[in-house]
């Protein structure tokens, strides 16, 4: 890590008007090149750059990155890192009062830019009570308000609804803006919509076809766990159901006529409801949770594993063959639930106390010393994870996804809940992480955008659509 | 703003009487704008404070007429109380106005009225971040907490009002929390320059400031009250 370069002899020219696409497994440097590029890194990270980096023939390591601002616009892989006031349309106008641009301007560009990606509603609302999607929606119209002539998006449709991701890239394409993509997944749309692409790998970038990818381009994903196809899937493929598991039997899981709001004071410009008259989830089984930005996924999951109480309705659980009503304190310890943003669950200083410190909670019997270091260096085994004194801090982001895996994993939990955990990881970490997590639960729930990955893993498929269940949609 | 202007009334040596009707008012005007909880709630979350205060003051503070004896020995006087009581009428004021500004006043209206006055934008840009990072950091607070609490067993719940038990749990949240936040620190600095923060022209704002014939009538009413307040310590001196 220390001292071996990051990249070698890269080439890259972002063709005027093109949408270019980097791939790339994780820890590849997606996202130090998109920093590279807008004069972020060596400024605030150190290190040593060489070789040429020009916008035109302006040498972009001799401006300052916010001497780019017209130039180039970035939106980073976690969008808590980039949110900082207290208003959505703050947010966005933020970048357009630092070019003095004048009130009557800013505010027609603000209004564009949320009604853009329909976040109108969220005009005065705190950008801190959206959800994940939104939030990289945000960022979008935050891009979309400055109109920078080169966009760089750092794993950002991730986390985005298939139609937002849709609308993007076609606003994109027609516009005919500079768009540089970095992603960990190959997706569908990108056939559409993307002009160049590329392979970034042990520090080189492979051009790998104009217009359409070239024939090579897909057994290279693919042996790098990029692309999502059946046999890539391999064991990750949900195993049949057994017969026993939801005939007469009792759920696992079963929420009943249940009702959460969040309070008139918590942000949200229109009130949000989430009213489920009937969820369960059986045992052996994987139920996937899909539906656009705001629907209520994360929602309904922070009431399965307790962190929100509905104010009407019943959860049961099931205990030694019987079910009955779980209070909120029993669900935090029955189910286990993974943020959409790792670094919301990690935050102790080495990735060993992380691991050792739900083993360490879990009350009586306590486990020995013994038995937690023997369980410690198994995880760290299994999760492909770095060194067990290695600071999370330093990790890339989705090996802080394996590492919250990992510590999910060593609690047992008998309901996992994985919040769009395929999000800024490869469809192979993701698929590995599946499976590991499978193994240690008696269910599982997966809230994802990727429909292809919902159908390839679930028994189950619910969508969710402004706090209800649509009918008549379960697959 | 103009809330904040009312907060040297607590430090004038006004008479109890006055300094606790001046208290009363605003806790009438937070009941008002905020209802029970926004009265309560902060009052809670200083009651440990208050209640020091009130034990430890007297005994350092022997003016004035005995109050408590107890077998010929003076515990507690009547200046002791007095002292007890005008700082926790003090205290409590300025959590509640503090509390009734931050809940009522939009941070960002706030940043922008600060940077029309002429406050430089470097200045603005700070207190911009810590207003943002302030209730940042409770959101953080919470969200360790409901990560810890989804690790632990049922068994290893912190029930219980041992202060010893609550204060061990929470110094590993507290310790996340400060790993957390400062991690953030170059990260924060890199999206501050993504979005022009540096550049040598004057920013225009977006948010605009209504009604400014309305906030110089509050402002200038607040002065008057103030003055009125003022009125019998003015007397008294001269």
């Amino acid at each position: 890590m220390v001292n071996s370069p990051l990249f070698q002899g890269l080439d890259l020219s972002l063709a005027q008007g093109k949408i270019t696409l980097i791939l790339g497994p994780p820890e590849s440097g997606k996202t130090t090149l998109s920093r590279i590029l807008t004069g972020l890194i060596p400024r605030f990270t150190g290190g040593e750059l060489s070789g040429k980096l020009n916008l035109g023939r302006k040498s972009l390591t001799a401006l300052m990155p916010y001497e780019l601002l017209e130039e180039i616009g970035l939106v980073f892989q976690n969008s808590e890192e980039q949110l900082f006031t207290t208003r959505c349309d703050s947010e966005i106008a933020f970048a357009l009062e630092s070019l003095a641009m004048p009130r009557e301007k800013i505010r027609e560009r603000v209004f564009s830019a949320l009604e853009w990606l329909g976040l109108s509603p969220y005009e005065q609302g705190n950008p801190k009570n959206l959800s994940g999607g939104e939030k990289k929606k945000l960022l979008l119209a935050c891009l979309f308000a400055l109109d920078p002539a080169i966009w760089l998006l750092d794993e950002t449709l991730d986390e985005i609804d298939r139609e937002s991701k849709f609308k993007v890239l076609q606003n994109l394409r027609r516009s005919r803006k500079t768009v540089l993509i970095f992603s960990s997944k190959w997706l569908e749309l990108y056939r559409e919509f993307v002009h160049r692409f590329y392979l970034l790998s042990e520090g080189r970038l492979y051009a790998a076809g104009e217009g359409q990818p070239e024939p090579g381009f897909w057994q290279k994903l693919e042996e790098r766990g990029l692309l999502l196809t059946k046999e890539s899937a391999g064991s990750s493929l949900r195993a049949p159901l057994p017969l026993s598991s939801k005939r007469g039997s009792i759920p696992l899981i079963q929420v009943r006529e249940m009702k959460f709001s969040y309070q008139a004071n918590s942000g949200r410009s229109r009130g949000f409801s989430l009213i489920i008259p009937d969820f369960s989830v059986y045992k052996g089984e994987i139920v996937a949770l899909v539906g656009p930005n705001g629907s209520g996924k994360s929602t309904l999951a922070r009431v399965l594993c307790g962190l929100l109480a509905p104010q009407s309705g019943e959860i049961l659980i099931s205990k030694e063959g019987n079910q009955r009503a779980a209070a909120v304190e029993e669900l935090k310890s029955y189910t286990g639930y993974l943020f959409q943003n790792p670094d919301s669950q990690i935050f102790l200083s080495t990735v060993h106390e992380e691991l050792a410190y739900g083993l360490k909670n879990q009350g009586r019997p306590k486990p020995t010393r013994e038995e937690i270091e023997k369980r410690v260096n198994r995880a760290i085994e299994l999760f492909n994870l770095p060194a067990a004194d290695l600071p999370p801090a330093i990790m890339s982001y989705s090996t802080r996804k394996r590492l919250q895996a990992a510590v999910y994993y060593l609690l047992e939990r008998s309901l996992l809940i994985i919040d769009e955990g395929d999000s800024g990881i490869s469809f192979r970490d993701y698929l590995k992480i599946v499976e590991l997590l499978g193994s240690a639960a008696k269910g599982m729930v997966i809230i994802t955008h990727n429909q292809e990955l919902a159908r390839l893993l679930a028994h189950r498929i619910i969508y969710l659509e402004a706090g209800r269940i649509l009918p008549g949609r379960e697959e | 703003m103009v809330l904040l202007a009312y907060l040297p009334v607590f430090f004038l040596p006004l008479p109890i009487l006055m300094l606790a009707g001046y208290l009363a008012a605003i806790v009438f005007i937070s009941f008002l704008c905020l209802g029970p909880r926004g009265v309560i709630r902060p009052f809670l979350s200083i009651l440990p404070i208050l209640i020091l205060v009130l034990l430890l003051t007297p005994p350092f503070q022997r003016e004035g007429e005995p109050f408590i004896v107890i077998g010929g020995r003076i515990l507690v006087t009547t200046g002791g109380i007095n002292e007890a009581l005008r700082l926790i009428i003090r205290f409590s004021g300025i959590t509640l106005l503090f509390y009734l500004f931050a809940n009522t006043t939009n941070a960002d209206l706030f940043i922008t009225s600060c940077y029309r006055m002429g406050m430089p934008f470097n200045l603005v840009l700070v207190v911009t971040i810590a207003m943002r990072y302030i209730p940042h950091l409770t959101t953080l607070y919470r969200e360790v907490t409901d990560a810890h609490s989804l690790r632990r067993g049922p068994d290893a719940a912190v029930r219980g009002f041992s202060p010893f038990r609550r204060v061990k749990a929470l110094l590993p949240v507290l310790t996340s929390v400060l790993i957390q936040a400062i991690r953030q620190i170059p990260v924060l600095s890199m999206a501050l320059e993504c979005r022009g923060v540096g550049r040598k022209v004057k920013r225009s704002t977006y948010l605009e400031l209504k009604n400014r014939a309305g906030v110089m009538a509050d402002f200038s009413i607040s002065l008057l009250i103030i003055i009125i307040l003022l009125i019998p310590l003015i007397r008294e001196m001269v």
